[in-house]
């Protein structure tokens, strides 16, 4: 984590150092049993993250953070900051669709209704 | 509603698909960390999105800033080589066909929709068959493969391998490459290692 910007929220630290261990989203997930899509919306910051202390030292330990170090007290720092808080553009706009996907077909080649775009929108929003 | 996509030939996208490799993985040690190249390098953010495939046939998409990489989400913990493709083919896009994108100026459903309608299936053609070629190349680069095939077999003759000879080394290469069987039935039809008539 040295060559980059200090992280200055809980989803940048986590993934900063999820990818300074060489390891994929996928990879991490699966080597510790954890959801994708949860680890991914810590990282993005749309999830806070757990209240729970063992849960918390269980995703310290699985980023290989040592316990007592400066990063764990930087992790607990950020945990804290980051618990119970709405992400900012959300409790602005709850209708907001923050992303939008280049999807002009499916893989069949066929092309989605209006409605159904409207739902992958939504989906993947959600995500 | 036209492109002006340029028509690149397979062969000019393993040109770029070589650049590639060799900017973001220059040992070129096999398989290529497609995923990796992503995250670290490219700075992609993955998200997995529950039942992309099964609602809406779709893999997985780039989104509309290009930084971000839809993928459905069974297939991104089940299916490691297809999840590896789809990656590859999205940075195909996005290695390829950036500025088109980035012309489309869209910021609202409705300006993907109006795209999804109004784009030529000619374009939308050309368009997939550059990403296809890309991934396929990226992750099985030709010389790698005709190395390593040469490594077990030998020379490759004139009049190319029977696909049957090359059946009994399938399995080393597919892990070599951590590709599907049709990638790499397809990359070893395109590098002139088998012939055409091969599955």
């Amino acid at each position: 984590m040295n060559n980059q910007e200090p992280a200055t929220s809980f989803g940048d630290f986590i993934r900063q150092k999820r990818i300074s261990l060489g390891l994929t989203l996928r990879t991490f997930s699966s080597k510790f049993a954890y959801d994708p899509g949860n680890i991914s919306r810590l990282e993005r910051n749309i999830l806070p993250p757990t209240l729970d202390i063992d849960k918390l030292k269980g995703l310290a330990k699985a980023l290989q953070i040592e316990e007592g170090s400066l990063e764990w007290v930087t992790f607990f720092d950020l945990a804290h900051t980051a618990k119970g808080r709405v992400p900012e553009d959300i409790y602005l706009n709850p209708e907001a669709n923050k992303y939008l996907p280049l999807l002009f077909r499916t893989v069949r080649g066929k092309k989605l209704s209006k409605k159904k775009l409207e739902e992958v929108i939504r989906l993947i929003n959600e995500s | 509603m036209k492109l002006q996509l340029k028509r690149l030939s397979y062969n000019d996208v393993g040109d770029i698909a070589l650049d590639f490799i060799k900017k973001y993985h220059p040992n070129l040690n096999t398989p290529i960390p497609i995923e990796e190249i992503a995250e670290n390098k490219l700075h992609i953010e993955i998200i997995p999105v529950s039942k992309l495939k099964v609602l809406y046939d779709t893999d997985g998409c780039l989104d509309s800033t290009l930084s971000k990489i839809f993928i459905d989400i069974d297939l991104y913990m089940k299916y490691e080589n297809r999840t590896r493709f789809t990656i590859a083919h999205e940075i195909g896009h996005l290695v390829l066909h950036k500025t088109y994108f980035e012309n489309l100026h869209i910021h609202t459903i409705e300006d993907i929709y109006n795209i999804s309608d109004q784009i030529s299936e000619d374009d939308y053609g050309w368009l997939e068959y550059q990403a296809y070629s890309f991934a396929g190349q990226v992750l099985v680069p030709k010389n790698i493969l005709i190395t390593e095939v040469q490594r077990r077999l030998g020379e490759i003759p004139k009049e190319k391998f029977l696909p049957e000879k090359i059946f009994s080394i399938s399995q080393e290469l597919l892990e070599i490459f951590n590709v599907s069987g049709e990638v790499l039935s397809r990359r070893l039809q395109k590098a002139g290692i088998i012939n055409s008539d091969g599955v």
